[in-house]
């Protein structure tokens, strides 16, 4: 509390200081302002002596009054969007203005870190604001997917191609290298609770190893048609407001809101139809069966393998003899041995969306309205996978008084999500797209459809590895109720005209039910069709004991803020803007799941009492808060060179008590130059030139500061059934929590730079904006591994540091204009992102993110990127001949090197409109360049038979091309054995699955068409619009990567665990139409 | 004015409510206790963490090692089979040998009572020797003390044999107290129940276990004074009450046997009979071959698989193999920390060698007695055996007794304590003999496509992945072909 107390004691002081002017002589000057276009009555129009703090508004007719001294004076009219305008009062008593739009200001208006509306020029850091109209080019269930291409600087990645899956988005890299790197969402003003909701095993990595479902970003909870503009802030000054919370950046979200005017009601439809878009390319021409050591070939109808016998076309069982129809004899499905055309694509149906929304606007002087309701409803590409939303909103803005205004938003979401598995091994049968793909070509999913049949169920499938994929999707379950509430309160008083006192309370609530069932089943022995039909029995280890498993959680944000402002010309050409508050963040989570133990008692009851073992539960709490208290200032000379500090000291309830209060800061400072050159006959209309520079500090996780013991652990789980654990012989126990806590932790600290321009020539046919970046985080707490003989795994210290610089630049062109109305612009967006780890730990180098065991681990290591691949890598002699072994297989270092990094080397996004009268065409194309990601579907692919690269040597003994084996002297001598296929691949190594995560993708193509006023109008409609779109309608990606899609990997979420492909759900193409009727 | 007031003092009350002092409580995790009390639940949980760390990991590869077992049907080719080892192999025995049972087994030290706190030292002692049977050198003198002031966060490496005679030393100690202690231990201790009396028989026989490690390559005079004077001192694990094991419940205490679970858990159990194993027990026409192994299903009999053949066959079935059975394999299992039959081969070695007051072909007869009747055969059984093919002849040489006694040690830890088994049986394997790894007429064969020569098998662990990310300075380098201290 000590903290607190200069603070207020100032801004009281300013407080009164505004307040205890005394007033001189004066008369009174009254007018009525009204809009140059249609006259209309323009209240909330500023209206300053010019040079004093004396001002007033105008009211909701646009009539304003105000005192000023006996002689003379200046007027100056403002409000955002229209021309300021000075006038000399003179002897005059009464002064009407008429006021017209700043086209030009209106574009650059710009949502501050405050969340108030702001004069782009006045703005010292690098910001993007993408409208509405922009963000939905074509209709979004999420507003993160449309940002994609349209903004610099930021990477987004999904965590599955299945219905309402999460995404993770990183602004300018990576800094933190064990917390979380995804940017703060605020709605209008208010921190929401943006976490991922995972459900699936309970012993999910987040590299999603183990099955997870993707229960999405609480984020995706907004209706995207809601939202009014999304504001990108990436330097020190997006923290000014949110502190340490804000240190990834910020995406600020601001929702709709009721203008004037009478009633307007708005109806939106969308339907749109999805194919699933597999990018898994599989060979063709080898089936079912083994491949034997001397090249030759098995039939075995049991096999996942795809190592069998080249197709011949030749009719052959598929299935299990079985006896379905109890007549001693048995039975089977036969077809042609041949692969199976469009196999994978024939696994999904077509998906199905619909969203249906209606809005009502309005409003009067006084009080403005916009409600909302919206359905958002999907069938996915897979069976029985769906999502369902419902969306309720309500914003207010209320004039409850000449000086006070209030705003009211509230914001319910409802959301069911039926779901798949992602992610896991194949094997283990929880997710069917891995599933799938486990099976050889010449399988038919379209006939396994019917999944009942005895044919295709557990005694006439073909798998020994797998199972039915349509069992998967219609036997188990991976269902999510969420609610998602949302509401926030704010009050601004101008006592004054250059006074504001404004307060904001808001609240986030959300509760998610997440259930897991996996029915209880067991395999059939059964008959498996070996070379020349000969029949052998298979006992068959594919059986489960059944399993429930619910998960509770609920989390509660609240978040409230206090700020003064003031403004003062201190001389006729400086103004001052201050302000000063406080933020109060508090956030409670609570969790408590169950789940059943040893399998279920009886099949298709999911319910915890239907545990054969006794059920088990769990629970976990924590509570976190961080008091923080803001000031900042801002000179602006004649409105044209601006300088900005900021400062904010937080209190953070995770930090030691020593440690939780911390302090950063930050400067800016901007210059309009071109309002210094004369360029009336120029092509330059506008250069910016602004440079930032500030400190962001950032808390610790939770929990962190002291040694706990946990009460009955699981000393191993390996798997659902099969647990070590306590209590063990009737005994409870505890055991000591492995990580050292650390009593003297302090916050991070990420220190930037920032320094770019904004640029418009030609009348603003060409804007540019460009900046370049560094920022280095130091002290960062990371959890340190130990040496296990310290007798601990872990310990949180304050020692990493990671650098990031790079560059940002955005550009709009619009290179054709015609006077028939006929335009074409474009927009171009580019960014590149170096990261380095400058340092891990004084015992350590490296810290390992992801290691499953294959060889392969993903690490932070000094020198290196941020996420780097390290492996053995394939060993050439100094001429590039691979040098192979006495098995003629190739031969890798004994060292560990670096293979790769997930960093792509630039990010950039191309949005191209064609517009002619009220025909409008589109389309978007963004690209990631560079960078690898981890593929297990190769893996799988490869092991199993089924990849493009089983195809080598066509499947006979082969030496591998100009290859040597080391002689014991050092030298080398040309390789004369032959080797397979599946041995050749399948050589332990892990570092040939990291492939190129490069990608080009045409997002959106989008034709639209505007119903002339005219007509509309006739039939008393204010605007129909009609759309036609298509969504990511193809891929580029590099020859190598015929696997998988690389957006998509592992869940999102906090983790720093990316660019793991775990055969997740594919993307889909989508393609929909949209209409548009405003009353 | 007056609204401004009212607001601003009732930020000031609300702020000065929820800040200061208060912020640090709500970060107190309300999950987890702050204490392990006075340490009895914090033994039972060292106890469940060593019994997972030797059965589903030590005891999981020495199986292989040990050629026990062979990878059969179900997999491909085991890497670890054919010696091709990766350092992170090892992660798992070092992670919870070290940072769950020795650091839990340190704060019972630290809290407990003097019998417990003495009770956790004859513990840790047991699998510090076993950590420098598997890895040599290991960190011990400035190990564990990660949460202490002033820890040591990268443990420097110890030499084996100065490890191994302070060993000694503190199980002399831990007997010292718990023979004339007044205080208790409870059924905290799953091992013996608080039985004192056999907390200090498990510590003479584990003395007698590290004496006689160094029993061949050691300082001879020295180290026969040593046992000739333990053995007529103390008292012995000596029959199937004394047996050093922890219990596992199986699926009714959802407690399986650590082994099982990590086999059933991931891809099942697909270890069959190791044709080396095989073809001793049946040379040897020994009872036990068909009760350590089921027989096949298919053929019938015992059938076991040469070591790292499961590539050549062309389709392998399950049912041509013979599978460890339920003594070797089940649910419930106890995990083996250490035998009778294992002690009493130890003394008999010790007579044979140092003539100590026990007759060795008494105490042979007696350990393979022993085990027979652990594995459901009959003293009549055992005696049979012990007339025939391995009967103990107390006028062969050293170097024959010495090779009898460590293929009949090998074989009674056959599935029970595989990880004994495979250090016994580098200990045995002698200069002059080689019976296990003799490239022509050893034991052990040498897998195929291992990727070492003939006669060349693996002598010791790794150092795991871990300590070399983690303490990169200290890790000695390693081969899996090094020796520890003891070895010939």
């Amino acid at each position: 509390m000590r903290k607190f107390l200069p603070l207020l004691l100032c801004l009281t002081a300013v407080f009164a200081f505004a307040n205890s002017e005394s007033r001189a002589q004066s008369r009174r000057v009254t007018g009525k302002i009204t809009s140059a276009e249609d006259g209309s009555l323009l209240p909330g129009v500023n209206v300053v002596l010019k040079g004093t703090t004396e001002g007033t508004v105008s009211d909701g007719s646009g009539n304003y009054a105000i005192e000023i001294p006996q002689a003379g004076g200046t007027l100056v009219f403002s409000f955002i969007g229209l021309i300021s305008q000075e006038i000399e009062v003179g002897t005059r008593a009464v002064i009407d203005v008429q006021m017209a739009q700043d086209v030009q200001q209106l574009t650059e208006v710009v949502i501050t870190a405050l969340g108030t509306k702001q004069n782009a020029r006045e703005v010292t850091y690098s910001n993007q604001t993408i409208g509405n109209e922009d963000l939905l080019t074509s209709p979004n269930k999420n507003a993160l997917e449309a940002l994609r291409g349209k903004t610099a600087g930021v990477k987004i990645t999904t965590g599955s191609g299945s219905v309402g899956a999460s995404s993770r988005i990183v602004l300018r890299g990576e800094a933190s290298l064990t917390g979380n790197n995804n940017a703060l969402i605020v709605v209008d003003g208010v921190p929401i609770d943006n976490s991922a909701t995972i459900g699936g095993d309970k012993n999910v990595n987040a590299a999603g190893e183990n099955g997870y479902s993707d229960y999405g970003n609480r984020f995706n909870d907004l209706d995207p048609n809601n939202i009014e503009s999304i504001t990108v802030l990436k330097g020190p000054a997006a923290t000014s407001v949110y502190g340490s919370r804000a240190a990834s950046g910020v995406l600020l979200i601001t929702t709709k809101t009721g203008t004037k005017g009478k009633l307007r009601i708005n109806v939106n439809s969308t339907t749109s139809l999805e194919r699933a878009y597999v990018l898994l390319k599989r060979q063709n021409q080898f089936g079912q069966g083994l491949i034997n050591p001397d090249g030759t070939n098995t039939i075995d109808s049991g096999e996942n393998f795809s190592w069998g016998p080249a197709f011949d076309g030749v009719t052959r069982p598929w299935t299990s003899p079985i006896d379905t129809d109890d007549d001693g004899d048995t039975e089977w499905l036969s077809r042609p041995y041949n692969a199976v055309e469009d196999q994978l694509e024939n696994l999904f149906r077509t998906g199905y969306t619909l969203n249906n929304g209606l809005s009502l606007s309005g409003g009067d002087e006084r009080f403005t309205y916009f409600t909302s309701y919206s359905n958002t409803s999907q069938n996915g590409i897979f069976e029985n996978t769906e999502y369902n939303r419902n969306n309720f909103q309500t914003n207010v803005t209320a004039k409850l008084h000449e000086k006070l205004s209030s705003t009211l938003n509230l914001s319910y979401a409802a959301v069911t999500q039926k779901t798949v598995q992602e992610g896991a091994r194949s094997f283990e049968g929880q997710n069917p797209y891995a599933t799938a793909i486990q099976s050889p070509v010449n399988i038919p999913f379209s006939e396994l459809r019917d999944y009942k049949n005895p044919f295709h169920s557990f005694g006439g499938y073909y798998g020994t590895y797998t199972i039915n994929p349509y069992f998967v999707l219609n036997e188990f379950q991976n269902n999510a109720k969420i609610n998602n509430l949302l509401a926030n309160l704010s009050l601004t008083y101008n006592p004054v005209a250059n006074l504001t006192l404004a307060t904001r309370l808001g609240v986030n609530y959300v509760s998610v039910d997440r259930i897991t069932a996996v029915p209880k089943y067991a395999y059939e022995d059964h008959y498996i069709w070996e070379d020349n039909l000969s029949l052998v029995e298979r006992t068959d280890r594919q059986t489960n004991a059944g399993s429930y498993a619910e998960e509770l959680s609920n989390t509660r944000n609240i978040d409230w803020s206090s700020t003064i402002s003031y403004t003062k010309d201190l001389m006729p050409q400086l103004k001052l803007t201050a302000t000063g508050g406080f933020n109060y963040f508090d956030v409670v989570q609570r969790l408590i799941s169950g789940e059943t133990n040893g399998g279920l008692v009886v099949p298709h009851v999911y319910n915890l009492a239907n545990s054969k073992d006794r059920a088990s539960a769990e629970q976990d709490h924590f509570h976190r808060r961080i008091l923080g208290a803001l000031g900042s200032v801002t000179f602006g000379w004649d409105d044209k060179i601006f300088l900005t500090y900021s400062a904010r000291n937080d209190w953070s309830s995770t930090l030691p008590a020593d440690n939780q209060s911390f302090f950063y800061q930050a400067v800016g400072v901007s210059g309009i130059v071109s309002d210094y050159l004369n360029l009336e006959e120029s092509a330059v209309n506008y250069i910016k030139l602004r440079a930032d520079y500030g400190t962001t500090g950032k808390d610790a996780g939770i929990h962190q500061l002291s040694n706990l013991y946990e009460t009955n652990p699981i000393f191993r789980d390996f798997g659902d059934v099969y647990q070590v654990k306590s209590p063990l012989g009737g005994q409870t126990s505890i055991t000591k929590r492995p990580l050292i806590g650390n009593n003297s932790l302090r916050p991070e600290l990420t220190t930037t730079f920032e320094v770019g321009t904004d640029l418009s020539f030609f009348d603003g046919r060409i804007e540019a904006a460009y900046t370049y970046y560094k920022s280095n985080s130091t002290d960062q707490i990371v959890t340190v591994d130990l040496p296990r003989s310290t007798g601990y795994r872990t310990t949180v210290l304050n020692i990493g540091e990671v650098q990031n610089k790079g560059h940002e630049a955005s550009l709009t062109l619009v290179p054709v204009r015609l006077p028939n109305s006929f335009m074409w612009t474009m927009n171009v967006t580019y960014s590149r992102n170096r990261s380095k780890i400058i340092k891990v730990s004084d015992q350590a180098d490296d810290l390992t993110y992801w290691d499953d065991g294959s060889g392969i681990t993903l690490k932070a290591e000094v020198g290196q990127p941020f996420g780097t691949w390290k492996g053995q890598v394939q060993r050439f002699t100094p001429e590039g001949q691979p040098i192979v072994d006495a098995n003629g297989s190739r031969t890798y270092t004994s060292d560990i090197q670096t293979v790769g990094s997930i960093q792509p080397d630039w990010i950039g996004g191309i949005v191209n409109t064609f517009s002619y009268k009220g025909l409008s065409l589109g389309f978007v194309l963004d690209t990631r360049q560079g960078g690898t990601f981890y593929s297990r579907t190769k893996f799988f692919t490869e092991f199993n038979g089924t990849a493009l690269t089983t195809l080598i040597g066509d499947r006979k003994p082969f030496v591998i091309p100009n290859s040597v084996v080391e002689n014991s002297d050092g030298t080398f001598s040309p390789n004369t054995k032959e080797i397979l296929a599946n041995a050749y691949l399948d050589d332990g190594n892990a570092s040939k699955h990291i492939i190129d995560a490069s990608f080009v993708k045409l997002r959106e193509v989008t034709l639209g068409y505007e119903l002339p006023k005219s007509l509309v109008n006739k039939i008393s409609l204010q605007n129909v619009s009609v759309r036609f779109f298509a969504k990511n309608l193809k891929f580029w990606l590099p020859d190598e990567n015929s696997y998988g899609d690389p957006e998509v990997n592992g869940p999102g979420g906090p983790t720093n665990i990316q660019n793991v492909e775990s055969s997740q759900t594919p993307p889909s193409r989508s393609y929909g139409i949209n209409l548009n009727i405003t009353l | 004015m007056k609204t401004t007031k009212i607001i601003l003092t009732t930020i000031a009350l609300f702020v000065m409510v929820s800040c200061g002092d208060q912020l640090a409580e709500l970060n107190v995790d309300p999950n987890e206790s702050s204490t392990g009390g006075d340490g009895p639940e914090v033994f039972t949980s060292a106890t469940g963490y060593y019994g997972l760390a030797l059965d589903a990991f030590f005891n999981e590869d020495n199986g292989l090692f040990a050629q026990y077992v062979a990878g059969g049907p179900g997999v491909a080719l085991l890497d670890l089979e054919r010696y091709f080892i990766e350092p992170t192999e090892f992660n798992n025995e070092w992670l919870y040998s070290y940072s769950d049972c020795l650091s839990d087994l340190k704060y019972v030290n630290q809290n407990g009572n003097e019998a417990l706190a003495n009770v956790a030292e004859i513990f840790s002692v047991m699998i510090y020797q076993n950590l420098v049977d598997q890895f040599g050198d290991v960190p011990y003198f400035n190990a564990l003390t990660g949460a202490d002031e002033g820890g040591n966060m990268a443990p420097t490496y110890d030499d084996s044999k100065t490890i191994y005679d302070d060993l000694v030393v503190r199980l002399d100690a831990a007997i010292e107290v718990l023979s004339d202690t007044e205080e208790e231990v409870g059924a905290e201790d799953l091992i013996y129940g608080g039985d004192l009396e056999r907390w200090i028989k498990l510590a003479n026989s584990l003395k007698l276990r590290l004496l006689m490690r160094q029993s061949i390559t050691g300082d001879q005079a020295a180290i026969g004074q040593q046992v000739r004077d333990l053995i007529s001192s103390g008292t012995f694990l000596d029959g199937p009450a004394d047996l050093a094991r922890i219990p596992f419940g199986g699926a009714t205490g959802q407690n399986y046997n650590p082994q099982f679970a990590r086999r059933e858990g991931g891809v099942g159990q697909f270890y069959v009979a190791s044709k080396s194993s095989v073809d001793v027990l049946t040379s040897l026409n020994d009872p036990r071959g068909l009760a350590i192994y089921d027989e096949a299903e298919g053929p019938g009999g015992l059938v076991g698989l040469k070591q790292g053949d499961i590539n050549e066959l062309v389709s392998p079935k399950p049912a041509d193999f013979s599978f460890p059975s339920a003594v070797a394999y089940g649910e419930a299992n106890d995990v083996i920390l250490m035998s009778h039959w294992e002690v009493r081969f130890l003394r008999a070695e010790a007579a044979m060698r140092f003539g100590t007051s026990d007759n060795e072909k008494a105490m042979y007869d007696a350990a393979v007695t022993a085990h027979f009747i652990h594995v459901g055969l009959t003293p009549a059984d055992a005696s049979a055996y012990l007339q025939g093919n391995a009967a103990y002849d107390e006028g062969a040489t050293t170097l024959q007794k010495s090779d009898l006694i460590g293929v009949q040690k090998w074989i009674s830890m056959n599935g029970l304590q595989e990880s004994e088994g495979w250090i016994e049986s580098r200990r045995f394997d002698q200069p002059g003999s080689n019976v296990f790894t003799h490239p022509t007429n050893g034991i052990f064969e040498t897998p195929s496509r291992s990727v070492f020569p003939a006669g060349v098998f693996p002598t010791i662990r790794l150092y795991p992945q871990s300590e070399i990310s983690l303490n990169a300075q200290n890790v000695p380098a390693r081969v899996i072909t090094d020796k520890v201290f003891w070895d010939n």
